[in-house]
């Protein structure tokens, strides 16, 4: 594993535990917080850690050579054009109640297949171009 | 494209490894520039031509 990489992977343990921190801290405290407020900080706090994530996502980018780069932006490039396919077909299999989702669950497919799309993408460039 | 990257190397005795660090990359970019899956960045290829004090006409070739 090249240097930067393995950077982002280290620098990215800590923000990574304080996502799921302040996940499941925002499950526990949402019952006994009354106002919507509180509410909407409790479920926009984790993003900080996300962004974080993505601050040092964007800043390995900066340390790639330009095959890694391409790799990455590859998976990038496909998982956001899975994701908007997926996210449209969901929409309409969900308009022709052919889907029985609702909507947390049809949110949680889309973020998996997103997510899966650029995993995927990504070891098979690395696949393609290996040493 | 076609290249001569593997050969000039070995003319000048340096393994992937040591090709990769004197140009700032990766060994999988060398071995991926030797094997023609990927063509290389202009820069990169100028880099390559000042390392082998070349023109990159005569490392790089149009299929």
């Amino acid at each position: 594993m090249r240097a930067p990489l393995k950077r982002y992977y280290l620098k990215s343990i800590l923000p990574g535990l304080l996502y799921i921190g302040l996940t499941i801290g925002a499950y526990v405290l949402e019952p006994s917080v009354p106002s919507q407020a509180i509410k909407t900080v409790l479920a926009v706090l984790p993003l900080m850690p996300l962004l974080w994530i993505f601050w040092l996502y964007f800043r390995y980018l900066g340390e790639c050579d330009e095959l890694e780069r391409k790799i990455e932006m590859d998976a990038m490039a496909v998982s956001s054009m899975t994701g908007l396919l997926a996210g449209y077909t969901l929409l309409l299999l969900h308009d022709f109640q052919v889907l029985g989702l609702n909507t947390r669950e049809m949110l949680s497919v889309l973020v998996l297949i997103i997510g899966m799309g650029y995993i995927i993408t990504r070891y098979i460039g690395i696949w393609r171009f290996r040493a | 494209m076609k290249s001569r990257v593997r050969q000039l190397r070995e003319q000048f005795g340096w393994s992937q490894a040591e090709l990769a660090e004197r140009l700032e990359v990766s060994r999988q970019t060398v071995n991926a520039i030797e094997t023609e899956k990927y063509d290389p960045s202009i820069k990169l290829a100028f880099k390559l031509a000042r390392l082998f004090e070349l023109p990159i006409e005569t490392i790089f070739q149009e299929d």
